[in-house]
C-alpha cells in the first residue's frame, strides 16, 4: 500500500491526518463501500479528495445544497485543482453541452440530486469510468434523519444504473438507526462503517435556565462581553435575531450583525464573508447560517432559542472550535421555549386539508408536481397557502405519472409519521435539557456511544460555567480596526500596490 | 414618512395624478415587461424608477397605501384603487426630498437589466485584481453566480497585460467617474467594494454608518451605478469599464420585449400591422402595443404610416389643451371619429415624458 501521508503532504500540504480520515481512506482504497460519520469540521471532504488522486478515475459527488457544492468546488480550485465541474441549473445550455462533451476530463464532478433526475445526465455519466461515488450529507436519504430530502431517495437507483461504483456515504450526525437506513437505501449492504465519536471534546457544553426574554437579552449581552473571539448566536426567529442585534449594538457591542433567510442573497454573502474574515465578530443568525461556512476560530455558539433536535444542536455547536482550541456552547433555555420549534415543525409539512386540496386540484388540471411552471406553482401556493417547504413537498412527492388523488392517503400517512417522529425528537432534546446528568454523556447516549474519557472542562453539570470559561478560552490578538480615510485613498488601498498609495 | 420606499411610492402616486391604480406602481417598481407598464413609464415620466425594486411585493404596497391613507397623505378618487396625493402628502414629500434629494441619474427603464450584471462583474473584477496586486492568490469570490465568475475569468484571460497595469487603469477610470458624483454616492460605492483585507458592507451597515435610511442607501447606490453607466456609454475614456457591459450594448435594442423585437423585424420587412398579426397569430391589439413600445424606445421611429400628419397635429393640440394623458379625455377633445385610441397612444409615445 502506498504511503498515504506522502500524498497528503504533496497534494494538501498537511503533515498529519485528522482523526477518522485515514481509516475512511484506507477502507475505500481496499475497495470497500464505506459509510463515514465524521463530526462537522473534521475535514470530511479530504476523505474523498485524497482517494480521487489515487484512484485516478472520475469522482462523482452528490451534494444537497447548491451553495455547499459550490463551496467545496471553489475550495478545490483554490488549492490549484483545475479539473473540477459543478453541474447545476445555473449553467447555460451551451455550457452544459460543453461540459457534457468533456465530462471524462474532470477529476471531480459535483452535482445536485435534481440534476441526476434530468434526462440524459445518467446516460452521459454512464460513459465515464467512475472511481468513486460520494454522497455528501448522506443522512438526507433517511426518512428518520432530521433533514430528509425526498430527491435523495432515488440515489439508490442511480447507483445501480451507474453499475454499483465504489461508494462513500458521508454524514456528520446520524444515529444508529439512520446509518442502517442509509446503507439499506443505497444498497451497499457490505459497507464498512467508520464512525467517529460525535463528541467534540474541546467544546464545553453549558445550559442555563432563564425566566424571561429580558433576562435572556441581558445574559447574551453579558456573555458576548465576557467571551473573547468570534461567536455565533442562534435564533429560531428572524425578528428576534434582528432585535437582539439592535439591542447589542445599542449597548456598545459594535461588531455584530444579523443573518437570516429573509435577506437578499448578496447581502447575506457579505455578512458571511465579513464574519469569516474577522471583520465582523458576532453573528445573530437563524439556522440558515453555517452550511459551508469554513471558519476555524469560532470560540462560542450561543443558543438564544433551542433547536428542535439533538442532531441540529450538535451541528450548530460544531461550528465552534474547529481549530481544536478550547471553545464553549451555551444554551439559554426558559420554560415554554419548545413552543417555537414545535410551531416551526408544523409548518414544514402540509396539513391533511392542504394535501387533499392540492391533489384534487392537480388531478383536475391533469398535472404532476414535477412539471409545474413557476406561475402554476405560485398559484398553487396562493390558493392553498403553502410555504416553500410545503410546496417542495408536493413537487417532490408527486413525480410519477399516476393521478395525484391516488397518493392522498399515502401522503397523509407519511406526514403523520414525520410529524410524530419530529415531536419525538424534540422531546428527546427537551429531556436532555431537563436531565440531571452530564450533558456530554447525554449526547453520547443519544448516539449509542460510550464515554471514552472524562473531560476536565465538560459541562455545567460537571461544574463548568461561563465565568470559568473566560480564562480557558485562548487569547485573541486584538486586530487594529482600519478606519475609513477618504474615498480616493480607500480605492487606492484596494487597487494599487503599497508603494503607490501615498502619491495619490 | 420614515423610509425611502414610501417616498418612491408617494412620488409615483403624485406622477400618476390619479389616472392609474396603485397596482400600476407595483408593476412599475417591479419592472414588469408589459406594454402597458412600459407605456405608463413613459407617459407619466416614471422611466427613472422602472424596475428599481424587483423584489417589491403587493403586501409592501398595500401596507404603505394604508399608512398613507391613515396619515391623509393621499385621497381617494372615483376610480377603483386610484389615489391622488393630498396637499399634506405633497408637503411631506417636498420636505423629505429637500433633505434626501431624489436620485438624479436613476434610469431604471434603460439599465434595470444590466445593472446587477455590471455591478456583479465590476465587484468581482475589483476583488480579483486587488488580490493579485497584493500577491494574494487565494480568496473566496464574493460573487457566487457562476456566470459572473466565468465572465471575470475570461476577461482576465483575454487581457494579458500586466495585472498591476490593469489595476492602475481601473483605478483611474473609477476615480474619474467618481469625481463627477456626490460625496454620499462616492462613499457608498467605495464601502460596497470588496478587496484585499476587506469585505464590502451591506446597505444596512452603510445606513448605520452614514446615519441615513437603508432604502435611501440602496437607491443612492443604484443612482451611482446608473450615472456611471450613462457616462461610460457617452464617452470613450473608460475602456475597461465599458468592456464589462459591451455584450449587452451589442445585443441590439435591449429595452424591447422579445415579442416586440419580432414585430419590429416584420415592420422593417415592410409588413402591415394586420399582416403581422396574421402571421404571428396574435391579436392586432397586441401588435399595436408592440408598435407603441417601439416608438417609446425610439422617438424618431416614423409613425406617419399609422397617423397622418394632420391627425397628429390635432391630437397634440388636444393633449396640450387638456394637459392630460387620459386617452378618453383626449379622444373626446379631438372629437374626430377617424382617430383611434391606438393613434392617440402612438402620439403620446412620440411626445415622451413630461
Ligand atoms: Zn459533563
Amino acid at each position: 500500500m502506498m504511503n498515504l501521508e506522502h500524498v497528503l503532504k504533496e497534494k494538501f500540504g498537511f503533515d498529519k491526518f485528522r482523526p477518522g480520515q485515514k481509516e475512511v481512506i484506507e477502507s475505500l482504497m481496499s475497495g470497500c463501500h464505506t459509510l463515514a460519520m465524521l463530526p462537522t469540521g473534521s475535514g470530511k471532504s479530504l476523505c474523498y479528495q485524497l482517494p480521487a488522486y489515487l484512484l485516478n478515475k472520475t469522482t462523482l459527488i452528490v451534494s444537497p445544497l447548491l451553495s455547499l457544492m459550490q463551496d467545496q468546488a471553489d475550495q478545490l480550485k483554490m488549492r490549484g485543482e483545475k479539473s473540477v465541474l459543478t453541474l447545476n441549473s445555473f449553467l447555460t445550455l451551451n455550457q452544459k453541452r460543453e461540459a457534457f462533451d468533456r465530462l471524462h476530463m474532470y477529476r471531480f464532478i459535483f452535482l445536485s440530486p435534481e440534476m441526476l433526475s434530468l434526462e440524459g445526465v445518467i446516460k452521459s455519466l454512464k460513459t465515464l469510468e467512475i472511481g468513486l461515488f460520494v454522497i455528501d450529507e448522506a443522512h438526507c436519504i433517511s426518512q428518520w434523519g432530521y433533514d430528509f430530502r425526498p430527491d435523495y431517495l432515488n440515489l439508490g437507483e442511480v447507483r445501480r444504473e451507474l453499475n454499483n461504483p465504489l461508494t462513500l456515504a458521508l454524514t456528520a450526525t446520524a444515529t444508529k438507526e439512520v446509518r442502517k437506513d442509509i446503507i439499506g437505501k443505497l444498497n451497499i449492504n457490505q459497507a464498512k462503517e467508520t464512525v467517529s465519536s460525535v463528541d467534540r471534546d474541546n467544546i464545553a457544553i453549558l445550559s442555563e435556565r432563564l425566566f424571561s426574554y429580558e433576562e435572556k437579552l441581558f445574559r447574551v449581552l453579558e456573555l458576548v462581553r465576557k467571551f473573547t473571539g468570534s461567536g455565533i448566536i442562534y435564533f429560531s426567529s428572524k425578528k428576534v435575531a434582528e432585535a437582539v442585534t439592535g439591542f447589542l449594538q445599542e449597548n456598545g457591542v459594535d461588531s455584530v450583525n444579523f443573518y437570516h433567510g429573509g435577506m437578499d442573497q448578496d447581502q447575506r454573502m457579505l455578512i458571511q464573508q465579513q464574519f469569516i474574515s474577522g471583520q465582523l465578530k458576532i453573528i445573530c443568525a437563524t439556522s440558515a447560517f453555517g452550511m459551508g461556512v469554513n471558519k476555524s476560530d469560532v470560540r462560542y455558539v450561543i443558543h438564544f432559542h433551542m433547536p428542535s433536535t439533538m442532531e441540529s444542536y450538535l451541528q450548530e455547536i460544531g461550528r465552534a472550535g474547529r481549530d481544536r482550541k478550547q471553545s464553549v456552547a451555551v444554551l439559554l433555555y426558559s420554560e415554554g421555549d419548545e413552543g417555537l420549534p414545535l410551531h416551526l415543525m408544523e409548518q414544514q409539512l402540509p396539513s391533511d386539508l392542504q394535501i387533499e386540496g392540492v391533489c384534487s386540484f392537480l388531478s383536475e388540471a391533469q398535472k404532476i408536481g414535477a412539471n409545474l411552471t413557476l406561475s402554476e406553482k405560485e398559484q398553487l401556493s396562493q390558493s392553498f397557502s403553502l410555504n416553500d417547504i410545503q410546496l417542495r413537498f408536493f413537487t417532490q412527492f408527486l413525480t410519477g405519472n399516476q393521478d395525484p388523488l391516488q397518493h392522498v392517503e399515502e401522503m397523509k400517512e407519511y406526514c403523520q409519521k414525520r410529524k410524530s417522529r419530529n415531536q419525538e425528537k424534540l422531546h428527546k432534546f427537551l429531556n436532555w435539557i431537563y436531565a440531571q446528568e452530564c450533558r456530554r454523556l447525554g449526547i453520547l447516549n443519544y448516539f449509542d456511544e460510550k464515554q471514552q474519557k472524562l473531560n476536565p472542562f465538560c459541562c455545567d453539570f460537571c461544574g463548568m460555567d461561563a465565568n470559568k470559561m473566560i480564562d480557558l478560552l485562548p487569547a485573541v490578538k486584538v486586530e487594529q480596526v482600519n478606519s475609513y480615510t477618504t474615498w480616493k485613498q480607500e480605492l487606492a488601498f484596494i487597487l494599487l500596490k503599497k508603494e503607490n498609495w501615498d502619491e495619490k | 414618512m420614515n423610509n425611502y420606499l414610501q417616498v418612491i411610492i408617494l412620488y409615483a402616486i403624485k406622477k400618476f395624478q390619479g389616472e392609474r391604480s396603485i397596482y400600476a406602481i407595483y408593476h412599475m417598481l417591479q419592472g414588469k415587461k408589459s406594454s402597458q407598464t412600459i407605456q405608463d413609464a413613459h407617459l407619466f415620466g416614471l422611466t427613472n424608477i422602472f424596475g428599481t425594486i424587483p423584489r417589491f411585493t403587493r403586501q409592501q404596497l398595500n401596507q404603505n397605501i394604508q399608512l398613507f391613507h391613515e396619515h391623509n397623505f393621499i385621497e381617494i378618487t372615483d376610480k377603483t384603487d386610484a389615489y391622488i396625493i393630498s396637499g399634506q402628502g405633497g408637503r411631506k414629500l417636498t420636505d423629505y426630498l429637500k433633505k434626501n434629494p431624489f436620485p438624479t441619474s436613476l434610469n431604471g427603464w434603460k439599465y434595470q437589466n444590466i445593472t446587477p450584471i455590471f455591478w456583479g462583474r465590476l465587484n468581482l473584477l475589483i476583488q480579483t485584481i486587488s488580490h493579485i496586486v497584493h500577491n494574494e492568490r487565494r480568496f473566496y469570490p464574493i460573487q457566487r453566480n457562476p456566470k459572473i465568475q466565468c465572465f471575470v475569468k475570461e476577461f482576465l484571460q483575454n487581457n494579458r497585460q500586466d495585472r498591476g497595469l490593469i489595476a492602475q487603469h481601473l483605478y483611474e477610470e473609477l476615480i474619474s467617474l467618481l469625481e463627477l458624483q456626490s460625496n454620499l454616492k462616492r462613499d457608498i460605492f467605495i464601502l460596497k467594494l470588496t478587496g484585499v483585507n476587506r469585505i464590502g458592507l451591506t446597505f444596512e451597515q452603510i445606513a448605520k454608518r452614514k446615519d441615513v435610511e437603508e432604502e435611501y442607501v440602496r437607491f443612492t447606490f443604484l443612482d451611482s451605478l446608473h450615472q456611471m453607466l450613462a457616462e461610460i456609454e457617452q464617452v470613450t475614456d473608460y475602456p475597461i469599464l465599458a468592456s464589462l457591459f459591451s455584450d449587452w450594448q451589442r445585443s441590439g435594442n435591449p429595452h424591447l420585449t422579445h415579442s416586440t423585437q419580432t414585430t419590429l423585424r416584420y415592420i422593417q420587412a415592410g409588413k402591415t400591422l394586420f399582416e403581422i398579426a396574421e402571421i404571428r397569430r396574435l391579436k392586432v391589439n397586441t401588435i399595436e402595443d408592440h408598435l407603441v413600445e417601439i416608438v417609446l424606445s425610439d422617438k424618431s421611429f416614423p409613425i406617419a404610416e399609422y397617423v397622418s400628419h394632420e391627425d397628429e397635429g390635432e391630437i397634440i393640440a388636444a393633449i396640450k389643451e387638456l394637459n392630460t394623458k387620459q386617452l378618453k379625455a383626449i379622444k373626446q377633445e379631438v372629437d374626430n371619429k377617424q382617430i383611434s385610441f391606438f393613434q392617440i397612444r402612438l402620439v403620446l409615445a412620440k411626445l415622451g415624458d413630461g
